[in-house]
């Protein structure tokens, strides 16, 4: 099976033909996908520059109470996502920039899985201002990176249609 | 009108409607912006509405660094997309929604702030940058503010959406 059998499969599920049908569908979908942008961007800038060490009066753990804030606004946009992929499966998929862009989410889950498994029990016990191990900095500055390069990238999109 | 053509036939304004990448790289600072502002505002009106009592409203008051930045990015990338259009928009009442809902929501955020500031009766005491104490109260009027913030943000979004779709009905899910 390939890459074109599960465009197809896409394009005609029930979420790609909702999409199609009622063009307000689409339109309500990037209302949510970019208040979802705020919400995950907003709890991520705050986590991650407290993690790098720029906001020294908050503490980690304080911090790490915004991830839930994060899920929420990352389940909207993945499940917009979805749908608009549905919508056009063709048009995104092979899509350079829509390519870049998911494999920066891809790069930017895997950096939170893994400070979630390997750094996050101890970090969320350090006192406000404390020097966080380099491993820690240096991942919450590749997620800064790689969300907002995420954001770029989805821009992008249309410079390549 | 006049000026509003005479800005859509600056240099600047022509190459952002004629080159390939002016609209999408303008756009995509325009998102970043939008990330900045509206990031930090929903934290700090969800702080002012009890979630994340941990974080310190004195660190929320230098993050606005932060969100200061994303509005300069925003003003700055709007201006030139907005020259870019300049005799339509003028005209596009959801563009005229969306700025009236960023202007509310600035004059919002600096009412918050000076309510947060104001001398009450339940306060946490917090460091201030002088180093004397800096009290913060989080009043029921805070609150209000907060929650009407929180909606006057999503309006300027959900407006700012809707403007491509009142410039040319034809270009529905064209991206812009």
């Amino acid at each position: 099976m390939d890459v074109a059998h599960w465009f197809a499969l896409a394009h005609d599920s029930w979420l790609g033909q909702v999409a199609r049908d009622n063009p307000y569908v689409y339109t309500i979908g990037l209302v949510i996908h970019f208040t979802g942008l705020a919400l995950l961007m907003g709890a991520m800038m705050l986590i991650d520059l407290t993690l790098i060490g720029f906001a020294r009066t908050i503490p980690p753990g304080a911090a790490l109470r915004l991830l839930p804030l994060a899920i929420i606004g990352f389940t909207m946009n993945l499940l917009t996502g979805i749908m608009f992929f549905c919508f056009d499966p063709d048009r995104f998929g092979l899509n350079p920039a829509f390519q870049v862009k998911m494999v920066l989410v891809l790069l930017a889950g895997a950096n939170a899985l893994w400070f979630t498994f390997a750094e996050h029990r101890e970090v969320v016990l350090a006192p406000a201002g404390a020097r966080l191990p380099l491993k820690v900095r240096v991942s919450a500055s590749l997620s800064l990176l790689l969300w907002f390069g995420v954001i770029v990238a989805g821009r992008m999109i249309v410079a390549f249609q | 009108m006049e000026f509003f053509s005479w800005l859509q036939d600056l240099p600047i304004s022509e190459w952002v409607q004629t080159s390939d990448y002016g609209f999408p790289l303008l756009l995509a600072a325009h998102s970043i912006g939008l990330a900045g502002v509206v990031g930090i505002l929903i934290i700090l009106n969800l702080r002012v509405l009890g979630y994340a009592e941990g974080i310190p409203i004195a660190a929320l008051s230098r993050l606005m660094s932060v969100a200061w930045l994303g509005f300069i990015i925003n003003a700055l990338s709007g201006l030139l997309l907005f020259m870019a259009n300049a005799t339509r928009l003028v005209t596009n009442w959801a563009f005229i929604v969306k700025m009236s809902a960023v202007l509310l929501g600035g004059i919002l955020t600096w009412f918050l702030w000076r309510t947060l500031k104001r001398r009450g009766e339940k306060r946490v005491a917090e460091p201030s940058r002088s180093g004397g104490p800096m009290t913060y109260t989080i009043t029921r009027s805070a609150q209000i503010v907060a929650r009407i913030s929180l909606g006057v943000w999503f309006a300027a979004i959900l407006f700012g959406r809707i403007i491509a779709y009142v410039m040319d009905h034809a270009m529905l899910h064209g991206g812009a």
